[in-house]
């Protein structure tokens, strides 16, 4: 396999055809290079988890769920969470992960609510730390990340709505 | 034995027939959705004894029901192997709930329309299951039990990110529709690689349906929607939905373009087929699903009177090693399956 046109080191094994003011570039890029390009890798199975939420985590990031016990990095090597505490435990990561399998991280289908109407397993947010976030995921050039998040921020009004409404 | 219907009293399950539309191309519709209990461990990282507890109180909410009152329910702890796999050919278990300790199993209807799989990787894996092209119609029944369902139990939703699922693959709307695709035009013009991309392209995943990994045996292919976060049900449905209806279109071009171009080597191919599955002495899995492929290519393109779709699906079902064994009543080896196999096809076909 040819190597990587932007590091010249890696294996080149993401082909981009770029198209921009008639002019077609090809680039062939290693799975690193086309990542910080803002490029994701699609994965064409129903339950591969993605290859950069199976990226190694640094022992201090390494979360553990303070309900199941389970560790963010057990979750990377078996695929699974251990109980819905887990997705408020490993918030971020997970709305990351959830943005390159789905290509967004909120719920628009079917609502449930039972009559002990819980506390949501992940709060909504205040719209200050919203903003902050997205302005990082633009700064970091993480543009899927971005969209998602400016989807948050523009169904907060929708969904809380809606929520109201249920609830009366 | 639980739920042997098919061979105790010859009633099959309702994806068996040729009764949806498009049956030409789309031998069925899945559809399923993935809940959990909330409040409770998923199910992998459940004990033992948590996991007993899921199953009777699933199990419970289920009987509640007035439509499932009198519904099978099979545990699969210390169910002999033999007739887990029977129900995994039978499309109600999927061979991951064979690998899973402890208290788990599925309950369904006796024509396999819809089935509840309680702790394999979720606690519930509610599915809809028919003939031909049919997602709208399971979709609503399947609807329907969910929404009934979550009267009875507590489920696992969170406002923003929906249903939460072990994997977070599976979460939002827990949704995966499923269709069971016969694609020989495609595969013998070589046209299969574009029809993949092009699904791929609309947020489909393709997959051979039989044979393990990337190997396709028959030309049977299974195509399923990718996201099951951010759309409405509705819109996921509505989206497979068209996206099986270009694939049928591309499928009936390329059989055209064979049968204009090619006749004689696709009758060739037929009537061949036909040949094996009459006289046949010995039959394996990969010559039967092959032979049957072909014998199904005839049927729906109206090259072969005498055999219809209906014969031939109950016959791919009633060949599979699970139901081979189940139907004789003892364990064979693979030899003495693939005699008793060719047995089974020739009296079907009345052959020799």
């Amino acid at each position: 396999m040819k190597p990587c046109d932007e590091c010249g080191s890696n294996a080149a094994n993401v082909h981009l055809t770029q198209v921009a003011n008639g002019q077609t570039t090809v680039w062939r890029l290693c799975e690193e290079c086309a990542r910080k390009k803002g490029i994701t890798i699609s994965i064409a199975t129903e339950n591969a988890v993605p290859a950069q939420a199976a990226a190694p985590v640094a022992p201090a990031q390494d979360i553990e769920c303070p309900s199941c016990k389970l560790r963010f990095s057990e979750f990377q090597s078996k695929g699974w969470l251990g109980c819905q505490q887990c997705y408020h435990a490993f918030e971020k990561e997970i709305d990351r992960l959830l943005v390159q399998v789905h290509g967004s991280c909120i719920h628009k289908g079917k609502r449930y609510a039972t009559e002990s109407e819980a506390q949501p397993v992940t709060p909504n947010p205040d719209l200050n730390r919203l903003r902050a976030e997205l302005n990082k995921a633009v700064k970091d050039e993480e543009f899927e990340l971005a969209a998602a998040i400016r989807d948050v921020i523009r169904g907060l009004a929708v969904g809380g709505g809606e929520l109201q409404q249920h609830r009366g | 034995m639980p739920m042997m219907s098919c061979i105790e009293t010859g009633r099959f399950p309702s994806w068996v027939g040729n009764t949806g539309a498009d049956t030409d191309v789309v031998l069925s519709t899945r559809v399923r959705l993935a809940r959990n209990l909330r409040d409770r461990q998923f199910p992998l990282a459940a004990s033992l004894q948590e996991r007993t507890s899921v199953f009777g109180e699933v199990s419970s909410a289920l009987r509640a029901l007035p439509a499932w009152h009198d519904n099978t329910l099979v545990n699969f702890c210390g169910l002999p192997v033999v007739q887990q796999q029977f129900l995994v050919e039978e499309r109600v278990a999927s061979p991951d709930l064979l690998r899973i300790e402890g208290d788990r199993g599925l309950m369904c209807d006796a024509e396999h329309r819809l089935s509840v799989m309680i702790n394999e990787e979720d606690h519930l894996r509610i599915q809809g299951l028919d003939s031909g092209r049919c997602a709208d119609q399971v979709w609503t029944a399947l609807d329907g039990l969910d929404t009934g369902l979550g009267r009875q139990v507590g489920y696992a939703f969170d406002n923003r990110k929906g249903f939460l699922t072990s994997c977070p693959t599976n979460s939002g709307t827990g949704l995966r529709v499923s269709f069971l695709l016969h694609l020989p035009g495609c595969v013998l013009t070589k046209t299969i690689e574009q029809v993949l991309q092009g699904a791929s392209h609309l947020g489909m995943c393709i997959r051979g349906f039989f044979g393990e990994h990337s190997e396709v045996v028959g030309s049977f292919f299974q195509m399923s929607n990718q996201a099951t976060l951010g759309a409405r049900e509705e819109e996921v449905v509505a989206a497979t939905q068209s996206a099986v209806q270009q694939i049928i279109g591309f499928e009936r071009t390329a059989r055209g373009r064979l049968l204009s171009e090619a006749a004689v080597e696709i009758d060739d191919k037929i009537f061949r087929a036909y040949g094996i599955l009459q006289y046949a002495r010995r039959l394996d899995v990969r010559d039967f699903l092959t032979t049957c492929s072909a014998l199904r290519l005839g049927i729906v393109q109206q090259r072969l009177p005498g055999v219809t779709l209906d014969l031939l699906n109950r016959i791919m079902l009633q060949g599979l090693p699970a139901h081979m064994q189940v139907s004789v009543g003892k364990d064979m080896s693979d030899e003495e399956m693939d005699v008793a196999r060719a047995e089974l096809v020739r009296r079907l076909l009345k052959g020799y």
